[in-house]
């Protein structure tokens, strides 16, 4: 089951989205370094504050996303790819969000929204999908 | 295997969490607009902190216990894991009800999601062990 199409896309969308989680942790860490702000401290400059704000959303993010990805990606088959392009749109909110943020705090909300939405469809495929799971009679 | 009626009970614990774990999100987006402090600042307001704190420890929670909650549920196996993960769901219910009280009133709430992730990473060494023995006299 691990080398069908879909499957494999959800695969790809799950490596870019750690990259993603990586490219936040090495803004915080190199603004943190530009700025001497020394750790533990987590404020001293607008800059960082944005960046450290961008890495911790993010991966509050991740963790609902990545069980979601896989709930969907292993219970619906309906539209084998939809899944993966969910994922795929996650990582683009993500960017978007991050690019914004840096930019301005206001300027955070459109990507924010993409992540959000990509979340939501991820939820409504899983739950989808295992209740339908389940009324095949597959399960009880 | 994945249509089996204990994995997909936990599938939907799995879901279940997330869904909590967005309600704590939208907990501290409430509390942020009801106090009128904006991002990226992380204090200025109890409630905010305590909303922020209720959050947060639910995120640094969820990281240890969906892998215990799945690596029970293939290798222990059975209902028990499922029934152990819907327990953390209410301690997370239960600490954010009592966190947003008081802070004081935290420990019940976490004490029932602390001991159910332990069970669930008890069964899940268990069931590895298992695994790993059965493999090897095989």
């Amino acid at each position: 089951m691990f080398a069908t199409p879909a499957t494999v896309l959800s695969a790809f969308a799950t490596l870019l989205a750690a990259m993603v989680l990586i490219y936040t942790f090495g803004q915080a860490g190199r603004l943190r370094a530009k700025h001497g702000i020394l750790a533990p401290a987590i404020t001293g400059h607008p800059k960082f504050e944005r960046a450290l704000r961008v890495q911790m959303n993010t991966v509050e993010q991740f963790v609902i996303f990545l069980p979601l990805l896989w709930l969907a990606t292993t219970y619906f088959h309906i539209i084998g790819w939809l899944p993966g392009v969910l994922g795929f749109a996650w990582c683009l909110g993500r960017i978007i969000y991050s690019l914004g943020y840096m930019a301005a705090p206001e300027k955070r909300t459109l990507g924010f929204v993409i992540t959000a939405i990509a979340n939501l469809g991820l939820l409504i495929l899983s739950l989808y999908g295992l209740l339908a799971t389940w009324i095949a009679g597959t399960v009880l | 295997m994945l249509a089996a009626p204990a994995v997909a009970l936990s599938a939907a614990v799995t879901l279940l969490a997330i869904l909590i774990a967005i309600g704590f999100a939208i907990l501290v987006a409430r509390t942020r607009r009801a106090t009128g402090i904006q991002p990226p600042a992380m204090s200025g307001n109890p409630r905010l902190e305590r909303a922020l704190r209720v959050q947060g420890n639910t995120v640094e929670g969820f990281i240890v216990f969906i892998p215990a909650l799945w690596l029970a549920t293939l290798y222990f196996q059975g209902w028990i894991p499922p029934l152990i993960g819907l327990i953390w769901c209410i301690g997370r219910l239960i600490f954010a009800m009592g966190y947003m009280a008081a802070a004081e009133k935290r420990h019940i709430g976490f004490g029932i999601s602390i001991f159910s992730v332990l069970a669930l990473v008890i069964l899940a060494g268990i069931g590895v062990v298992q695994t790993l023995m059965t493999a090897g006299a095989a």
